[in-house]
């Protein structure tokens, strides 16, 4: 327990250098992506600490529960976390808003709508045009004269969900 | 064998138990029942490797468990969040697919026309029933569920939001 409290305590100082230094370079937009390389800064200190610093500075009773080492496990946990938050982040830095989430948070606060009031709360050009857009940035669409076609990164992607679909004996989701 | 190893080992084998009962149950279950369908299929298989763990461990068995169970729900929770709920509902997966139906490609106005706003807010309200997020009654949508695992990553982003002034 000891082991796994030191990697949480290293998860939640990278969060606070990480909402630091994308705050002070949050007007450079492509170098305040690349600010979640921080958490990799994360992961070789837990590694320093839970296989250097703990088995030979740190002297903890092994016979208590709440002492006994769990290196790996620490490591586990810390690699977990930083990929859920980077995961999260990612969608909140691209101006992803879920359409579920976003529903949810209205009829929470307007307490009761009907379908035709949520739907005013959306347009196709935000919830389709936008995302539109950052596939052709992105160039997983091209556009030949008014049509837009798949290039091959975007087949590739569209060839795995759907192979995941197939397993799953999915219909079309969206 | 250790704890440490032990704790990844059960960790991983509960995360594999998920994923082999997950393809079994969703290719019967329909699509509004998604959500309470992967949350009953993450318990049963952590519960299954819990019993399996009673017996074949004799010392720090509480611990190996409690440490188990985070592990394997974070392992899970970004399999729901990161892979799972991206191929089930992402949009921009949908456009992809719209897009390849055509060889010849698709006008914007065309793909409005197969997958617009309407269509995509019907099927968050079915799904959000579905799972119990929300209920209707006289046409009006009001919440269902004081909490639910679908409100974390719904407040963790409205958290996340705030915390980088997005």
């Amino acid at each position: 327990m000891v082991s796994l409290s030191f990697s949480l305590l290293v998860f939640l100082v990278t969060i606070a250098t990480h909402v630091m230094l994308y705050q002070a370079l949050q007007s450079r937009k492509e170098l305040a992506f690349k600010t979640a390389g921080v958490f990799g800064f994360g992961l070789i200190i837990s590694v320093f600490v839970h296989f250097i610093l703990m088995p030979t500075v740190i002297y903890l009773p092994v016979t208590t529960w709440w002492a006994v080492p769990l290196p790996l496990t620490s490591l586990a946990l810390y690699a977990l976390l930083a990929s859920i938050y980077i995961l999260f982040f990612t969608n909140i830095y691209w101006g992803e808003e879920s359409p579920s989430f976003a529903i949810y948070f209205l009829v929470k606060r307007y307490r009761k709508l009907t379908a035709a009031e949520i739907r005013t709360h959306f347009s196709d050009k935000k919830i389709i045009g936008s995302r539109l857009t950052d596939l052709l940035n992105e160039r997983y669409v091209y556009k030949k004269g008014d049509r837009y076609l798949l290039t091959s990164r975007g087949k590739f992607v569209y060839s795995v969900t759907e192979f995941y679909r197939k397993i799953l004996n999915w219909q079309s989701g969206g | 064998m250790s704890a440490d190893i032990l704790i990844l080992l059960a960790s991983f084998f509960s995360f594999c138990l998920f994923l082999v009962v997950q393809v079994g149950v969703f290719r019967i279950l329909s699509a509004e029942r998604v959500l309470s369908g992967i949350i009953g299929v993450f318990l049963a298989a952590g519960l299954l490797t819990s019993i399996g763990l009673v017996f074949t461990v004799k010392i720090n068995i509480v611990l190996v468990m409690i440490v188990m169970w985070g592990l394997y729900g974070f392992l899970a929770f970004l399999y729901i969040v990161g892979v799972f709920g991206v191929i089930e509902s992402s949009i921009r997966i949908k456009l992809l697919q719209l897009i390849s139906i055509q060889s010849q490609g698709l006008r914007y106005s065309e793909l409005l026309k197969r997958y617009n706003r309407d269509i995509i807010v019907t099927k968050r309200l079915k799904r959000l029933i579905g799972s119990g997020e929300l209920m209707v009654s006289k046409g009006k949508y009001r919440i269902g569920k004081r909490f639910s695992f679908f409100q974390v990553p719904a407040y963790f982003s409205l958290f996340m939001k705030k915390l980088y002034r997005v």
